[in-house]
């Protein structure tokens, strides 16, 4: 891999450079993907996926609750808001969930730029 | 013998004017971990030999180890944000490792600090996606290939989804700096509770345990510094490139 090249920054020539890469990177066996994040992991990596699972429910759950309980102290209108915006808070704590487990990691919108992005591997280790 | 949390303990050195402001441990381990990020990237940078030595060669790979991580994750637009994700790298990096020195402060165990810097990026990639794309950003909360019918339930998700974001980042920072730390305490107050009660030879366990984790606890600040920067140029790529 040259450094500090001037490449196009066409999406054609990032493609295949990243096909390039994986190639090189399978073939040298220091894949540093994880895939798609379902395959199976195993000990650190494993706990590692399930706190940060954890951590995106809770982080997105608490945001909804925040969101309600703010809204129902500005318009006064009950615990009505904070009930809704719980469970759109879940919603959203699943989606990131589901997100984050088929390898989209947290992009908003279900379609990721680029097809292709490369895997990054953040959900690994004790993340 | 200290509790398991008082390490974690802000103390004030110096007082400041009000009762809120004062320069304390945390700060002071702050300027200790921007200070040693100077004098490395300084020294490493200041001979620029052809072969690089040691320290150039640790220097060079931090740059190139980051430079590849933006290169991958956000691609040539993200080049002008390298100074900004090198900062935050080195600055969260050094100061997980300088945490691990016995004695010191980890500033990073603290979601006040965590948080805020989430909050900074956070605030910076939205600015820069506006900037960007204008009001066309917004189209970002908009799921492409639903219904029109699920787009009033599936815009709020979108946004909290959004909004979650600089929560996850500092809670994963700070949760996995204090329970590191948390756990490295207990098992030293271990070697004393089982030191005391079989004449020493019990302490071993715990001791061996405790080098383990310490090495656990090195892996870990380096992934997590890692997982910080490598998410702000997720973000930063979803902001520059709106699908």
């Amino acid at each position: 891999m040259t450094e500090g090249d001037n490449k196009p920054s066409s999406d054609d020539f990032d493609a295949r450079l990243r096909a390039a890469r994986n190639a090189y990177e399978a073939r040298s066996g220091r894949s540093s993907s994880t895939g798609d994040g379902t395959q199976p992991k195993s000990g650190m990596q494993g706990l590692g996926f399930a706190l940060r699972v954890g951590t995106e429910l809770v982080a997105a759950t608490g945001i909804g609750v925040a969101i309600g309980y703010g809204l129902d102290r500005w318009l006064g209108t009950g615990p009505w808001l904070l009930i809704f915006f719980l469970f759109l808070g879940g919603a959203a704590g699943v989606t990131n969930v589901y997100r984050l487990a088929s390898g989209m990691d947290q992009g908003v919108g279900w379609r990721r730029p680029g097809d292709n992005t490369p895997e990054k591997d953040d959900g690994r280790g004790k993340s | 013998m200290a509790g398991p949390l008082e390490q974690f303990q802000i103390k004030s050195l110096v007082d400041g004017p009000v009762d809120a402001v004062a320069y304390t441990n945390s700060s002071l381990w702050m300027s200790v971990t921007v200070v040693v990020v100077t004098v490395f990237m300084l020294l490493g940078m200041s001979k620029r030999e052809m072969v690089p030595g040691r320290w150039q060669s640790l220097a060079e790979s931090m740059y190139e180890f980051v430079g590849n991580m933006i290169r991958d994750n956000v691609g040539d637009e993200g080049r002008k944000f390298f100074p900004f994700i090198f900062t935050l790298f080195m600055f969260i990096l050094f100061g997980n490792l300088l945490g691990l020195i016995p004695g010191s402060f980890t500033f990073t165990s603290h979601i006040i600090v965590t948080l805020c810097m989430a909050m900074f990026v956070f605030l910076m990639v939205t600015l820069v996606g506006l900037a960007k794309h204008g009001l066309h950003f917004f189209s970002f909360f908009v799921p492409s290939g639903a219904p029109v019918a699920l787009y009033p339930l599936m815009i709020p998700i979108e946004i909290i989804s959004y909004l979650s974001r600089p929560v996850s980042l500092s809670v994963r920072l700070f949760a996995n700096m204090m329970a590191g730390h948390t756990m490295l305490k207990v098992f030293a107050g271990f070697v004393f509770g089982l030191g005391a009660v079989t004449a020493g030879v019990g302490g071993i366990l715990p001791i061996a345990m405790m080098v383990a984790l310490t090495g656990f606890e090195i892996l870990v600040a380096f992934l997590q510094a890692y997982v910080f920067a490598v998410l702000t140029c997720l973000y930063l790529n979803d902001a520059l490139h709106l699908h």
